[in-house]
């Protein structure tokens, strides 16, 4: 009884035996299971199941036997290993697949698992949206493409280089003089000193308003009348007597000049989505245990 | 014409107020978007912004920014990609990597930026990406460790040398050699980091009316043969862009920087495709002089001004204005002394090269001294090689875009100068870094690429004052005047742009009118101390000078810093204006002019640091204080007396793109179009004066050209070579009459200008918009151009530009 044939010959007439006896019987179907090292790290154990349902996934769908890399890295080890030295590529490959490589070798298992990972990410035909979905999306998420709330302003400047001294005086004699008169913007503009950004700004953000005037006239500006001279606020250069003449509250734009954004920032959500989807379901498969910690 | 979009978006934002009841009030519920005609073609599918501007306004952004699609950023720790960077410069918070490469840091831009190019250095894009992707079958080889690993800042270099020798050899190898590995294909992952890029850059692109951000498509080409930096920025004007980043690994072959621009000019400006794009030289002060060589001819020297209109002065590896060095007295090509201003030692990234002597220092290094000699060229060439705008960025390799708050700088180069102790032992003589400014109409990317092109720009060192520059007979251009910028539009060119002998033998005017920088709440902006025009010129021997003159605000104003706190003390000037005239003005002598505005002084960086670090640079006992904080601060002591350039304060600073003047070129238009009551029946006067007689430029030897251009071609007319014809013996030559052209004449005047007139049949001139905008005039006979922008004024039947003749 030395020949190993028969012994596998043996012990597999045994277990059908076994399986014919208990066929009334359903057997457990065991799940796979995979260990990963435990560490402290909970998203490095993560990303570890991650790697292995992956990896197999990629050999399950046999990932390894076409690809060029794989095939390239085989001959490589298999070259080194001493598998054929005179022979050619393929029997070199067929060689060290016989040994397993394809399945032990570290940069075949990190090249499959990236391969997988695009493929289970990658944006299937149904993926592509239609636009009743893109303006769905639209609509959900508006806030992150929302325009900011806007002002449209003119202002009659006074520059603190000029006036000197008597910038206060001259602001508020100048307020009273434009609210008497019921002054226009348009004219009105003309009283005061150049400003090196112009005399009006156009529907301008909060943001860009700071940016021009400096925080304490920005401040200020929000809590102006409208279609009225009001101020004078201050800035950083002199003094400002300001006519707001509208103001846009926050909104969402028009969908169609967002519409390319919303698709790329649609497809990238369904993208990460397929993939966490492929990678439940994958891990579903497996009882998943936490070895030792490595 | 004002593009049909532009009307249907005026529409749509109406409806959208109308819909949302903004506004109020019934009678002006309607935003008064300007419709008016820019400059400019609107490329790309897009909304026009709601606050366009006629007289357009600053907008300020960073075309020089690297992320970890950049080899040498990977390898200083960089992790984070064109995304975050645009993200960053919207005014997110983002990640920075530690001394550890691990991105513990944060950072937060305290002012978004207008605009943002990210400029990953193309020639390792396909490298990078293989090397960082886990599963690539050279993952695990040297080269790619060394990109990944954490490397002592030392070491970092050497790394750094490993992967970017390429570019530093004068044939180098396609890729790097690992990219021949079977199952590697460099290739195909160059691609799809471009295309990356290019996502990251619509994602942050904003489409809409409100128009708060623009991205472009970018990237840096890289030559730096034996250390000797010749890198460009290549921007391109909208999303119709090559598909590769030609590099110099691709480029070599052709000439640096001719392979580059073969490679624009075939991939891009000639393949119709829509692509259109400026390429931006930089860090000429690492370059040996080799940035700025000298041209082979005049059809290489115009190429390279037509590629190349902008030049980036100032950037976190140094100022390239000028160059002047305190101990010696003495500069190069220059006796300016505010030409110390950040300045880094060396002449270019040659491992172990001493910095050479001021006298042996390569001239052209220095952008000043590469204008002058671009008149010179101009001079005996016919064409200026040098004809730069300029620009400011940051370089960094953070992906920090626009982070150049003095007082908050932490760096650039990732784990290299994480930390205070490492800025200050080897990354002192870098600084911030600048900014780049437009004058544009509105924040979308054709506004701000035409004004790159035109070179209405101006860089900052870091700050945002606000620095307006005309030049021109400037007419009733008054400081106090509230229509100085309109009138400044209307009788003279900006910043940027090219002027005749416009008031004959008199110097033309020159106006700046510069705003200092608002600040934030936290960081006010220092005052103003002076503004300075710097001119160049070249006289009849061929011979170039320059001089600097102070044409407003007061360098002995008092301003400086408190040493114990770096606060500011002593007042400067909110804002400084004047109208200058150039009191040594020759008609006969090319020139440039360009302004300069100089802040009141504040505490360097390095101060900063430093005084953080408990070792103040201003302190008696300064180095015992150095030497209980650690070997890294000594240089915090280090004095004006041990280094030519050190300065524990700077003055920040903003440079406007020079305007030029050039005795043949344009010196007053006058006529316009006249709009007839019928379609078809609108007629064009033109009276040209011109510096020199187009007939002595070569008229009977090349064809004679007049265009008129708004964002469309007005009315454009070639005469051929040979046939303008003498009127007898009389100084007139005339060219036969055409179904458009019923007269057009050249007469030679007795003071060596020429008079061109131009009068059109009745003709379909709908497409000069009848409202007042910028209209241009170009002449061009040969390679000579003589171009003439003015803001055209319309009313009563006429579009027409201001002009002396016209008021007759």
């Amino acid at each position: 009884m030395r020949s190993p044939v028969l012994h596998f010959a043996l012990l597999g007439a045994l277990l059908f035996a076994a399986q014919t006896l208990w066929s009334s019987v359903p057997l457990p179907v065991a799940r796979p299971t995979i260990v990963v090292p435990a560490s402290s790290d909970e998203s490095a154990t993560a990303a570890a199941i991650d790697d292995e349902v992956l990896f197999r996934e990629a050999l399950a769908r046999e990932f390894d036997s076409s690809d060029k890399v794989v095939r390239a890295r085989l001959v490589r080890v298999g070259r080194f290993l001493g598998l054929g030295k005179d022979r050619s590529d393929d029997a070199v490959e067929s060689e060290a697949r016989a040994l397993g490589l394809q399945r032990s070798d570290p940069v075949i298992r990190r090249h499959l698992v990236e391969m997988m990972r695009l493929a289970a990410a990658k944006p299937g035909r149904q993926d592509l949206p239609s636009e009743s979905e893109l303006t769905a999306y639209y609509r959900q998420q508006a806030d992150s493409f929302a325009q900011p709330a806007r002002v449209r302003l003119t202002h009659v400047y006074l520059s603190a280089e000029r006036h000197g001294t008597n910038l206060e005086l001259d602001a508020a004699e100048l307020l009273a003089t434009m609210r008497r008169g019921e002054m226009k913007p348009a004219a009105a503009a003309q009283l005061g000193d150049p400003f090196v950004r112009g005399a009006e700004l156009t529907l301008t953000a909060p943001a860009q308003v700071e940016a021009v005037f400096g925080a304490e006239f920005a401040a200020a500006v929000g809590n102006l009348p409208e279609r009225t001279w009001s101020g004078p606020l201050r800035s950083p250069y002199g003094l400002h007597v300001v006519w707001i003449a509208e103001r846009i509250a926050a909104a969402p734009p028009p969908f169609a000049a967002v519409r390319s954004r919303v698709l790329h920032a649609l497809l990238n959500e369904r993208r990460e989505s397929r993939l966490q989807a492929a990678l439940q379901a994958l891990r579903a498969r497996y009882d998943v245990r936490i070895g030792a910690r490595t | 014409m004002v593009p049909r979009l532009d009307c249907r978006a005026v529409f749509a934002a109406a409806l959208l107020s109308a819909l949302i009841g903004c506004g109020g009030g019934s009678d002006s519920s309607a935003p008064t978007t300007q419709a008016f005609p820019a400059p400019w073609q609107r490329t790309e599918v897009r909304e026009p912004c709601d606050d366009a501007e006629l007289l357009r306004q600053p907008f300020f952004g960073d075309l020089h920014v690297h992320t970890r699609a950049s080899a040498d950023a990977y390898i200083y720790g960089t992790r984070v990609g064109p995304r975050d960077a645009y993200a960053f410069a919207r005014g997110d918070e983002i990640a920075v990597s530690d001394e550890n490469e691990e991105p513990t840091r944060r950072a937060r831009l305290d002012r978004r930026l207008d605009f943002t190019a990210v400029t990953d250095h193309s020639e390792w894009f396909g490298e990078v990406q293989v090397c960082t992707t886990p599963g690539t079958p050279v993952y695990d080889e040297a080269i790619c460790q060394i990109l990944r690993v954490l490397d002592p800042p030392g070491e970092q270099f050497m790394a750094t040398v490993q992967w970017l020798f390429p570019a530093g050899i004068a044939n180098p190898p396609r890729s790097l050699p690992f990219c021949e590995t079977p199952g590697v294909d460099c290739d195909a992952a160059a691609v799809s980091v471009w295309q990356e890029m290019q996502a990251a850059a619509e994602e942050a692109y904003d489409r809409t009316a409100a128009c708060t951000f623009t991205s472009f498509i970018a990237y840096e080409h890289t030559p730096s043969l034996l250390g000797r930096h010749q890198h460009r920025n290549v921007i391109f004007r909208n999303e119709h862009v090559p598909p590769f980043a030609a590099s110099q690994l691709e480029t070599a072959s052709g000439g640096v920087p001719q392979g580059l621009w073969t490679a624009i000019e075939n991939d891009c400006l000639n393949a119709g495709t829509g692509c259109d794009a400026v390429i931006i030289p930089h860090n000429s002060n690492l370059s040996s002089g080799l940035q700025f060589f000298t041209p082979k001819n005049a059809a290489e020297a115009q190429r390279r001004q037509d590629r190349e209109p902008l030049v980036e002065l100032h950037q976190q590896k140094g100022n390239s204005e000028c160059r002047f060095d305190r101990l010696a007295g003495r500069g190069v090509g220059t006796e300016d002394e505010l030409c110390s201003f950040e300045q880094v030692n060396r002449a270019d990234d040659t491992p172990n090269r001493v910095p050479p002597p001021i006298d042996r220092y390569p001239a052209r290094n220095m952008v000043r001294n590469a204008l002058k000699d671009g008149l010179a060229f101009e001079q005996t060439l016919g064409a200026n090689p040098f004809r730069f705008g300029f620009v400011g960025s940051t370089d960094t390799h953070d992906a920090l875009a626009g982070n150049t708050e003095e007082t908050l700088w932490e760096g650039g180069e990732g784990a290299n100068d994480s930390t205070a102790a490492r800025q200050i032992s080897g990354a002192r003589d870098s600084n911030p870094g600048g900014l780049a400014v437009v004058w544009a109409e509105e924040n979308s990317r054709d506004a701000i690429f035409s004004a790159l092109r035109r070179r209405e720009t101006y860089a900052t060192s870091g700050t945002r004052p606000v620095v307006r520059f005309f030049a021109g007979d400037l007419t009733d251009v008054s400081c106090g005047a509230a229509d100085f910028v309109k009138r400044g539009y209307q009788t003279g060119t900006p910043m940027g742009g090219e002027l005749g002998a416009v008031r004959g033998d008199a110097s033309p005017r020159f106006a700046v009118l510069a705003a200092k920088d608002p600040g934030t709440r936290d960081n006010p902006g220092a005052d103003l101390q002076r503004v300075q025009i710097i001119k160049g010129w070249v006289d009849a021997a061929g011979e170039t000078h320059e001089r600097v003159f102070d044409v407003a605000g007061d360098p002995n104003n008092g301003a400086g810093v408190d040493p114990a706190t770096c606060a500011t003390v002593g007042r400067g000037a909110r804002e400084l204006c004047t109208v200058w005239e150039d009191p040594d003005f020759d008609r006969t002598e090319r020139a440039f002019y360009y302004a300069r505005v100089l802040e009141n002084p504040v505490c360097r960086w390095s101060t900063v640091v430093c005084k953080a670090a408990g070792v103040d640079p201003f302190a008696p006992d300064c180095a015992a204080q150095a030497s209980a904080a650690g070997t890294a601060f000594t240089d915090c002591c280090l004095t004006q007396d041990d280094e030519a350039f050190l300065s524990p304060t700077v003055q920040e600073r903003a440079w406007t793109s020079p305007v030029w003047y050039k005795p043949e070129a344009i010196s007053d238009i006058a006529g316009g179009v006249e709009y007839g009551s019928n379609p078809g029946s609108d007629r064009l006067a033109l009276r040209v004066r011109l510096g020199q007689s187009p007939i002595e430029d070569g008229a009977q030897a090349f064809d004679l050209m007049v265009a008129v251009n708004d964002d469309d071609e007005i009315f454009r007319v070639a005469i051929p070579a040979g046939t303008l014809v003498q009127e007898g013996s009389t100084p007139r030559f005339t060219a036969p009459a055409t179904d458009d052209v019923e007269n057009l004449a050249i007469e030679l005047l007795p003071n060596g200008e020429a008079l061109l007139t131009l009068q059109t049949a009745d003709l379909d001139l709908s497409a000069a918009d009848d409202v007042d905008h910028m209209v241009e005039v170009a002449v061009s006979v040969g390679s000579r151009r003589a171009t003439h922008v003015r803001l055209w004024q319309a009313g009563g039947g006429h579009l027409r530009p201001l002009s002396d003749d016209n008021d007759a």
